[in-house]
């Protein structure tokens, strides 16, 4: 009797997924097939109400703290307004005394010019010599030019606050945010 | 609505709220930018307007005296002095254009960029 050998090729596999093993459930009658059908979407069902509840609550935290940050944000944003306004009024205060106390010096010169031709103009009147009163006048024009020279210096400095650069130029925010 | 839709529009109405948050605080920016540059448009009047009674009180101390002065100059018969009355009205006179200039900038001018 001829012994034939059967040449195999094997592998040794190594199960290591024992823990996985799903339960293989094998209904005797429709009416168990029924009830584990319904248990599945059961539990199923209330899963994903657990899951919905979880991504609910993120969400709810998630706005809670957007809304925290956000009154943050807005009480920045009035502080910062508050503070350039603040800035912007204490400029305002000083360039008006400035231009106050300039008006009033320009002023006073003024009636100084003004005495001082009134007073020559009387002098002259009786003497019938008006050169003084004429050298005076001359005197007053070359005042008159040099105030409006500086007067316009002074208007163009007191233009430029910087305002621009705390509006945001450059930016949308600027300053503020 | 099934499922996966449900929570899909819970994300989305976060994304929303996110962006709505956003436009929030950027139309709160828009507020607090529009109130200072009100505040300084309001003092650029003020400043504007003090530059102009300042400008006109002189002028007119300056041409009552120069009509004064004419008028002498008138009574006296003298030419000279009547000249000199209206070079200085005359001087006013050239003020005018770059004080007026000045001040209009002050009163209208606005910031570009802004």
């Amino acid at each position: 009797m001829k012994n034939e050998i059967v040449d195999v090729d094997y592998t040794e596999v190594y199960d290591n997924d024992q823990g996985n093993q799903s339960d293989i459930i094998i209904n005797t009658s429709p009416e168990a097939a029924i009830a584990h059908e319904f248990a599945s979407v059961i539990k199923g069902f209330s899963n994903d109400i657990k899951e919905y509840k979880i991504a609910k609550e993120q969400e709810l935290t998630k706005r809670a703290e957007i809304k925290a940050n956000m009154k943050i944000a807005i009480a920045q944003i009035d502080a910062k307004k508050e503070m350039v306004i603040k800035y912007l009024e204490n400029q305002h205060e000083r360039d008006m005394a400035y231009i106050s106390t300039y008006n009033k010096m320009i002023l006073d010169s003024l009636d100084g010019y003004i005495n001082s031709i009134n007073i020559a103009l009387e002098c002259a009147r009786e003497e019938n010599d008006f050169s003084d009163v004429i050298m005076l006048l001359d005197k007053l024009n070359e005042f008159t030019e040099m105030r409006s020279k500086y007067y316009l210096e002074i208007i163009d400095k007191n233009s430029d606050t910087g305002i621009s650069g705390l509006l945001g130029k450059g930016s949308s925010s600027g300053y503020l945010m | 609505m099934d499922y996966l839709s449900m929570v899909s529009e819970v994300c989305d109405s976060g994304e929303r709220y996110i962006s709505s948050a956003q436009n929030f605080i950027q139309a709160e920016i828009y507020c607090a930018k529009c109130e200072i540059y009100c505040r300084y448009l309001q003092n650029n009047r003020e400043k504007a307007m003090v530059y102009r009674e300042h400008f006109k009180e002189y002028n007119d101390r300056v041409f009552k005296l120069a009509v004064k002065i004419l008028d002498s100059a008138i009574d006296n018969a003298d030419s000279k002095l009547a000249e000199a009355a209206l070079k200085t009205i005359e001087t006013m006179k050239n003020t005018y254009p770059d004080f007026y200039k000045s001040y209009y900038l002050q009163l209208f001018g606005r910031m570009d960029d802004v």
